[in-house]
């Protein structure tokens, strides 16, 4: 291989490093530290579920808090190769086939990020309603 | 060749292959060589047989994974690719010229497959899906610059070969 392409082949592995850094540093979501209360709202209108728990925890973003408390919230995670997603609560499978998904919100907003990506704050309500797209 | 069992033929090695090739390197997150031999098969055997072949590929992913919102989003990407590919390829000169044009595509995907989720999803989705696949995308760019800009003229040479010698024939 010439040494252009060489070259080349380094600045783009630097490149990605600097890109990789930026998007760390400033697009994701900034976490709090210590413990925070916040609450988990799930909503599975066809099955008459809804129900509210709240939490006091240390974690820092909600997909920890899930997966600590998988059992109580009936949880149940699929992985991606872009990351993991929640495929149910409540033993409640939300079903590709009938087109279901889980839609998260926090506080009432709909979520810019997914669960691996959401940070707890205090007093936060994570709100799961089951929907069809 | 239109039409002709040799075509027919040609098509499904195509496919197989980027299939093969996909599954092989399925567990490193977006780093893959489909992107690769999508832009070289469509300069080596022409328009027409990966088209097709970009059709049974995305419909095999469809039986190997399930169906998902984002298969969709695989009928229309590839045969963009492959399109852009067949138009720029008498500007590009070079492997240079591919490396970027895979490079930009990889960077891309992400935003694509967000626009495609937001009409199932909604918008908000589609930019969280976004956000979230940046790094991926990220690491798609590059990782297809860097194999198109190594692996691309080496194949392109074997293949041409096998061309000439008469073992493989050009698409329409």
């Amino acid at each position: 291989m010439d040494k252009k392409k060489i070259l080349l082949i380094v600045l783009a592995i630097v490149l990605a490093g600097a890109l990789l850094f930026v998007y760390n540093k400033f697009m994701l979501p900034e976490t709090v530290e210590g413990e925070k209360e916040v609450s988990i709202r799930i909503i599975i209108e066809e099955e008459g579920v809804d129900r509210l728990f709240t939490y006091r925890t240390d974690h820092d973003y909600l997909y920890a808090l899930l997966k600590e408390k998988e059992e109580e919230l009936g949880a149940s995670f699929e992985e991606y190769s872009f990351g993991v997603m929640l495929a149910g609560l409540m033993d409640y499978r939300a079903e590709q086939a009938r087109n279901e998904f889980f839609h998260i919100s926090v506080n009432g907003e709909d979520a810019m990020e997914g669960i691996q990506q959401l940070p707890l704050k205090d007093g936060d309500i994570y709100t799961f309603k089951l929907m069809k797209w | 060749m239109r039409n002709s069992v040799k075509e027919i033929a040609l098509i499904g090695l195509l496919s197989a292959t980027i299939t093969a090739a996909k599954f092989a390197l399925s567990f490193i997150p977006n780093i893959e060589v489909v992107t690769l031999l999508f832009i070289l098969y469509t300069t080596v055997f022409g328009l027409r047989p990966t088209l097709f072949a970009s059709l049974i590929f995305s419909t095999t992913e469809i039986l190997i994974y399930g169906f998902s919102t984002w298969l969709i989003g695989y009928y229309i990407i590839w045969p963009v690719l492959i399109l852009l590919t067949h138009f720029l390829q008498y500007r590009i000169k070079s492997e240079y010229g591919f490396a970027f044009l895979g490079g930009l595509f990889g960077l891309l995907f992400g935003l694509f497959f967000a626009l495609v989720e937001s009409c199932f999803y909604g918008i908000f989705y589609g930019i969280s899906y976004w956000i979230k696949g940046i790094p991926f995308d990220i690491i798609h760019g590059v990782s297809n610059f860097i194999i198109i800009l190594s692996l691309y003229k080496p194949l392109r040479n074997m293949l041409d070969n096998f061309v000439k010698s008469g073992f493989l024939k050009k698409g329409s």
